[in-house]
């Protein structure tokens, strides 16, 4: 549910990145902070939880254009995983437009990756919203790792385990790197205006 | 200056974090209160272009002020917009502030107070240990119950000392009663089923802060009681009859302590004055209900231990036989000594009686249950 901003002209739309702990989330986030600098309106927020650490930042797109007048605003999040975390995950969850699901190429995580699927599919339904209808990306981070001979998994073994239903754009990423973290931003900010413009039918 | 509230509402509903971005998108300035019924004093947030830059609550400022506020979970808000002169205390930005103190909320460092999720304040209530045999209330009157809370094991639901003019019935569990002492945390009684949490007091002086903490023993569900409603009914009350339900909760609160100081190894007849003589004695045939005007009225109980002095009661205080409160005190089960200077009323019985037939079932509930309490903890202080 994308916020309409009169005073300010502007739509404010949220999009969380979710996915199991060190799965590189952070890292996405980092990334996009750093090399979209003249974008990011304000600093970044960093609350250091169990095991991984929630982030937050305002982001203004370029090239996405103006909206019946309106700038589009980006609100960043990264939502902690541990179940203890429930104020957070609620508040991160709450009226979220746009999700990415960072999963971790590693062999040894295959069972978290669905595990957190799993668990996302769970929150977005407590939360009244259906995993197939979200505007929805995936990507399969740590690419990188087989170049220095750790064993990781299929790009088709892992779109089988988590994409096989959903059908959702997935992008190839090296986080670390900033391969493909960008691309995967691009495409879940696309899939979220184009959702929000059927919602309120604007194209018609 | 002009001082409006433009927004407002229940938290229950929007929370303190929704609120904080909401005036945050908006860039908004002014003050934020918070009121929560188990704190005399609102909470305030100043919030300079959409981000808070000083807090407070009656006890804490700045940041610690705000972290403190979100565990406030229930309770009204009011957003005033006007001019904010005060200085950038808080230097952090408001989603920084949010999800942090929510982080800190998760992992149980903020205090809650008025949920189910209510967390205990890490006293050293549990290593207390556990009367078995709860004193159970009268059957519940259903038609004046607003609202059920759940409270899990080991909750606090009132800490002594706070304000608050919350009044439950448990409607299914056990809940400890605790009294802060010189040595820690006493447990006084337990109630169970039909029983209530806050007394007359809660109704006839709300002003007044808790003189017990209460605690969840397992799972708990609470009736909460309209107390609008029963203030409305007390307002309309015979002040004479106001007097002697407020003096028979006071008899409660004294007696609790009493029974406190007796555990903590007080003597029997420490706090008792020598010079008293007897005026009613232990067993007398007394009809009358007498209102002190002057002076100081002591009760003593003879039972099969000895002589055991249970409390003083001054001015404002009845004593006698009450026909419709059954005390196990004055005049059958305990002595009356007074002071030199007593000087005493005599109160009109049969308007007593008229004035309690026509209260409702809740407040005749809450009058037997304070009863059946205050003859408990006479009984145990006298074991």
């Amino acid at each position: 549910m994308a916020i309409f901003n009169i005073q300010k002209r502007e739509i404010e739309c949220k999009i969380v990145y979710y996915g199991p702990g060190r799965c590189g989330k952070t890292t996405n986030l980092e990334y996009l902070f750093k090399a979209f600098k003249k974008q990011v309106t304000g600093e970044m927020v960093s609350v250091d939880t169990e095991g991984d650490s929630t982030l937050f930042f305002d982001f203004l797109p370029i090239g996405l254009g103006k909206i019946k007048g309106c700038d589009v605003r980006v609100q960043i999040f990264t939502v902690p995983g541990q179940q203890k975390y429930s104020s957070t995950r609620k508040l991160v969850l709450k009226g979220v437009d746009g999700i990415v699901f960072v999963a971790d190429s590693l062999e040894v995580r295959r069972e978290k990756n669905m595990l957190s699927l799993k668990d996302l599919q769970q929150n977005l339904k407590d939360y009244g919203l259906n995993i197939s209808r979200i505007p929805l990306v995936m990507q399969y981070n740590k690419r990188d790792l087989a170049d220095e001979g750790m064993p990781i998994m299929s790009v088709e073994k892992m779109g089988r385990d988590l994409n096989r239903q959903l059908k959702v754009p997935s992008f190839q990423a090296s986080a670390i790197k900033g391969t493909g973290v960008g691309n995967t931003l691009q495409e879940c900010l696309k899939l979220t205006l184009i959702s929000l413009q059927r919602e309120l039918k604007w194209s018609q | 200056m002009e001082n409006k509230t433009v927004l407002a509402g229940n938290l229950t509903f929007l929370t303190l974090g929704d609120l904080l971005q909401l005036l945050g998108t908006d860039n908004r300035t002014g003050v934020l209160r918070i009121i929560n019924p188990h704190f005399k004093d609102p909470g305030l947030i100043y919030i300079k272009s959409g981000n808070p830059v000083d807090a407070q609550t009656s006890d804490k400022t700045g940041v610690d002020a705000i972290y403190a506020l979100f565990g406030w979970v229930s309770g009204k808000f009011e957003f005033n917009s006007e001019e904010v002169k005060h200085q950038d205390v808080i230097k952090k930005r408001m989603m920084a502030i949010v999800l942090d103190a929510l982080r800190v909320l998760d992992e149980g460092g903020i205090e809650t107070f008025g949920d189910a999720s209510a967390k205990e304040s890490g006293q050293d209530i549990k290593s207390a240990p556990a009367i078995t045999t709860a004193i159970k209330g009268p059957f519940v009157e259903y038609s004046s119950v607003v609202d059920e809370d759940e409270y899990t094991d080991g909750a606090t639901i009132v800490a002594q000392g706070r304000h608050g003019n919350w009044l439950w019935v448990i409607l299914e569990g056990i809940v400890d009663i605790f009294k802060q002492t010189e040595h820690g945390q006493a447990l006084v009684s337990s109630s169970g089923t039909g029983a209530f949490i806050g007394g007359l007091t809660t109704i006839l002086q709300p002003e007044n802060s808790r003189s017990a903490s209460a605690v969840a023993r397992g799972t708990v569900q609470l009736g909460v009681i309209d107390t609008q409603q029963l203030s409305s009914e007390m307002s309309t009350i015979d002040p004479e009859f106001k007097k002697v339900l407020l003096s028979l909760d006071n008899r409660f609160r004294k007696i609790s302590s009493r029974y406190t100081d007796i555990l903590n190894g007080h003597n029997k007849f420490d706090g008792l004055p020598l010079n008293i003589k007897p005026m009613i004695r232990q067993g007398d045939d007394v009809q009358k209900v007498f209102t002190i005007l002057n002076g100081e009225a002591h009760i003593v109980r003879k039972s099969k231990n000895g002589m055991i002095y249970l409390m003083t009661l001054g001015k404002g205080d009845f004593i006698g036989r009450v026909p419709f409160l059954n005390i196990d005190h004055e005049p059958s089960f305990a002595s009356v000594f007074a002071s030199e200077d007593l000087k005493l009323g005599i109160l009109d019985t049969e308007k007593l009686i008229e004035e309690y037939t026509k209260l409702s079932v809740t407040i005749k509930n809450i009058i037997e249950y304070t009863t059946v309490c205050l003859s408990a903890t006479t009984s145990r202080a006298c074991a």
